[in-house]
């Protein structure tokens, strides 16, 4: 293959590419085993078949980066970011497919690779530059630029042991970044130091952008990505889920982190033997359900943006009321309460001199109001409204999410309808 | 645009596609190319070593110091009575020893070779190649410190190295190129099957007997006779001592026929190691 195969802007071309990992590590080191003495004997190995306990880290990968363009990548733990950026500059070997590069690759992995301890700030300055590729020459010009950038130039001499983690990682980042590669790969690198650090870190980013044929990003901050890729690629179990264009790319994210984080929260709540927590019933009230209804009255966990919410709750009265007050908070997944609905709110409905007996509260709003996001209920509360006496706590583990159905990112966790008007004056 | 830009393409078993020629000199380009890397972990892993301790750098001329003065003792204390070897027995056997010492230290610094860039080997991508000469280079340097004791020791018995010392060097490269090449499949192996290396050195801790070190090559044993014979090297290292101490090689030509096969080995070691070695750093962890 020569040059001419690939358009002229191409910068990396990676296509059907697959990389396999195994689980047990015994048995990693048996093929590890194998497949070296294949290699060793001259012989192919046969990479494209899973064999017992293989997995595919990576599955048939195909992407495309232009001359001048930064690709995020997105994905949650464990999808093969990491992976994929260390096959692309040529740390593991690929299984599949094939790559094409043109032009140094440089990376941002790791910072401060092969650092040794007990040598001087200065010397190590050196050590981690060849190492990533620098010559002593490129090093000594660009000497002062990584000092300031580092902020380091007391401690220059220090050995680097006596360095807090965060000067470690600030001079291994500034060795990093004046290496200057035609491409460069960032693994979630600009999460170090404080926030001015990563503020200046982000700033010089976007300005190597204009200098570098190509950035490949991998991060978690949404932001990060959203300022500084214009193409995005969302991976998962180690295949591609979403490539285009960066903001479509962070939606489907971050629906797929609300499904994620929705099974985690189901998981968790089914470790728990019963499916709610009482923290205490009375002689008056007994709670016996709760649920969240779709508009054919079938319980559901996904709910519309922009759409409507049914909160169905049994429970039992076991004695004359002369008042009832039934509350329960709509909490984020990130425990921050949203808001908190109650039978009161509704003034058509007067809860009072209620007999013993089996009831149904359900709520009905034509807008929930909520953003995309995962929501859980805090405590369901009963309450005596004339006496204000508790009647009953419970604790419901239901969770369910909104799902995003636009192209656009949502902030904030409500939504409002919104009517502009725009006057010239 | 400036010249057309360096394009790199990886597919599966790129590796095995390339040349066997092709192979060293990929190899060789590469350690010229990485030179100052060399340099650097080099001082690092031979200096820094030292920084934090008291007498520093002057460790290393601490075991050769204590290794001859045991020697010097066991020998006049009588505990050791090899036979007739034409010069003080110390010097011989401290010779000997000192250059099965190098071919040891050539073997384990080259099985140390992925081993030497753990921490950065599976984040940063550069030639490994590097890593042997370092390794190699680190022991050459530890080596020097001892040999010029030695011939310090020498003197003092009384023995004037012959002149044909300063072939030296070239007769120590078939060493250099048996225990390398051994070292680079092993350490290739290790990294996979930990198992093979212990057993490749409990193997190399008989062959020290089975080499004329510690005694004259006439031994009254046929069986020694026989495995001594057929052990390269008594050759290898045998035959660079005979040219300090008695200033010709006993056997030249069986000198040069496995200094030959130890270049050859050494060739296939390379490639071996080339086309392996990056099936196995992703097990590196």
């Amino acid at each position: 293959m020569n040059i001419k195969d690939l358009e002229k802007d191409t910068v990396i071309k990676v296509e059907d590419l697959s990389k396999k990992f195994t689980k047990s590590l015994k048995r990693s080191m048996y093929y590890g085993s194998i497949d070296m003495a294949r290699s060793m004997l001259g012989m192919q190995y046969d990479s494209e078949i899973l064999r017992k306990g293989e997995f595919w880290a990576l599955k048939d990968i195909s992407f495309e980066v232009k001359k001048g363009e930064t690709l995020g990548i997105l994905g949650l733990n464990g999808s093969g970011k990491s992976t994929l950026l260390r096959v692309l500059s040529g740390i593991f070997p690929p299984d599949k497919g094939k790559i094409t590069i043109n032009g140094k690759v440089g990376s941002l992995i790791a910072v401060g690779a092969g650092f040794h301890p007990h040598m001087s700030g200065r010397e190590n300055i050196y050590l981690n530059g060849v190492i990533l590729g620098m010559t002593k020459n490129e090093i000594k010009n660009k000497f002062e630029s990584i000092v300031q950038f580092a902020e380091i130039d007391e401690f220059l001499d220090a050995p680097v042991s006596t360095y807090s983690s965060g000067m470690r990682v600030r001079l291994g980042f500034a060795i990093a970044i004046h290496c200057e590669p035609d491409i460069l790969l960032v693994d979630e690198i600009l999460s170090v130091g404080d926030i001015s650090f990563r503020n200046k870190s982000l700033r010089y980013m976007a300005e190597y952008r204009n200098k570098a044929q190509a950035i490949l990003f991998v991060s978690h901050d949404i932001e990060q990505v959203r300022s500084l890729c214009q193409k995005a690629i969302l991976i998962d179990r180690g295949q591609v889920l979403h490539y285009g264009d960066t903001v479509e790319t962070i939606v489907k994210f971050e629906e797929l982190a609300r499904e994620e984080r929705l099974k985690q929260l189901k998981r968790e709540n089914e470790s728990h033997s019963r499916d709610f927590k009482i923290h205490f019933d009375s002689d008056y009230v007994r709670f016996l359900k709760i649920g969240v209804e779709d508009k054919n009255g079938d319980e559901t966990e996904v709910l519309d943006l922009k759409g409507s919410l049914k909160v169905v709750i049994d429970f039992e009265v076991k004695e004359k009321l002369e008042g009832l007050s039934i509350n329960l908070p709509i909490v984020r997944d990130d425990n921050l309460d949203v808001y908190c609905i109650n039978a009161f709110s509704d003034l058509n409905i007067k809860l009072e001199n209620i007999v013993a007996g089996k009831y149904r509260a359900s709520l009905y709003m034509e807008k929930h109001n909520l953003n995309p996001g995962v929501y859980t209920f805090g405590t369901l509360t009963f309450r005596n409204s004339k006496t204000f006496e508790t009647l009953a706590k419970i604790k419901a583990n239901y969770v369910f999410k909104v799902k995003s159905n636009s192209k656009v990112m949502e902030k904030g966790f409500i939504d409002v309808d919104q009517k502009w008007d725009f006057i010239k004056q | 645009m400036k010249t057309q830009k360096e394009q790199t393409i990886y597919y599966p078993n790129y590796r095995l596609k390339i040349g066997f020629f092709q192979t060293w000199v990929i190899m060789l380009k590469n350690i010229l190319k990485s030179k100052e890397l060399i340099i650097e972990l080099f001082k690092r892993d031979f200096f820094a070593t030292y920084r934090k301790s008291l007498i520093g750098i002057s460790w290393i001329l601490i075991s050769p110091i204590v290794g001859i003065i045991s020697w010097v003792l066991m020998n006049a204390t009588g505990i050791l009575n090899p036979g007739d070897v034409g010069v003080p027995y110390p010097a011989y056997v401290l010779l000997g020893s000192s250059l099965w010492g190098l071919f040891m230290g050539f073997y384990t610094s080259a099985s140390d070779t992925l081993n030497a860039g753990i921490g950065f080997i599976n984040q940063v991508k550069y030639p490994h190649e590097a890593l042997l000469v370092k390794q190699t280079a680190q022991h050459l340097a530890n080596f020097l410190i001892t040999f010029v004791i030695n011939i310090i020791v020498l003197l003092l018995f009384s023995i004037i190295p012959d002149w044909k010392i300063i072939f030296f060097p070239l007769l120590v490269l078939p060493m250099l190129f048996l225990a390398a090449g051994m070292g680079l499949i092993i350490s290739v192996i290790n990294v996979v099957f930990p198992d093979i290396p212990k057993i490749v050195n409990v193997v190399l801790g008989f062959v020290f007997y089975i080499t004329p070190i510690v005694y004259s090559t006439e031994t009254n044993s046929s069986f020694l006779n026989k495995a001594v014979e057929l052990n390269p090297l008594t050759y290898l290292i045998g035959g660079v001592r005979d040219l300090i101490i008695y200033g010709q090689l006993i056997y030249p030509e069986r000198f040069i026929f496995v200094a030959f096969i130890s270049f050859i080995f050494f060739m296939f070691a390379w490639r071996i190691f080339f086309v392996s070695e990056d099936r196995v750093i992703e097990k590196m962890i």
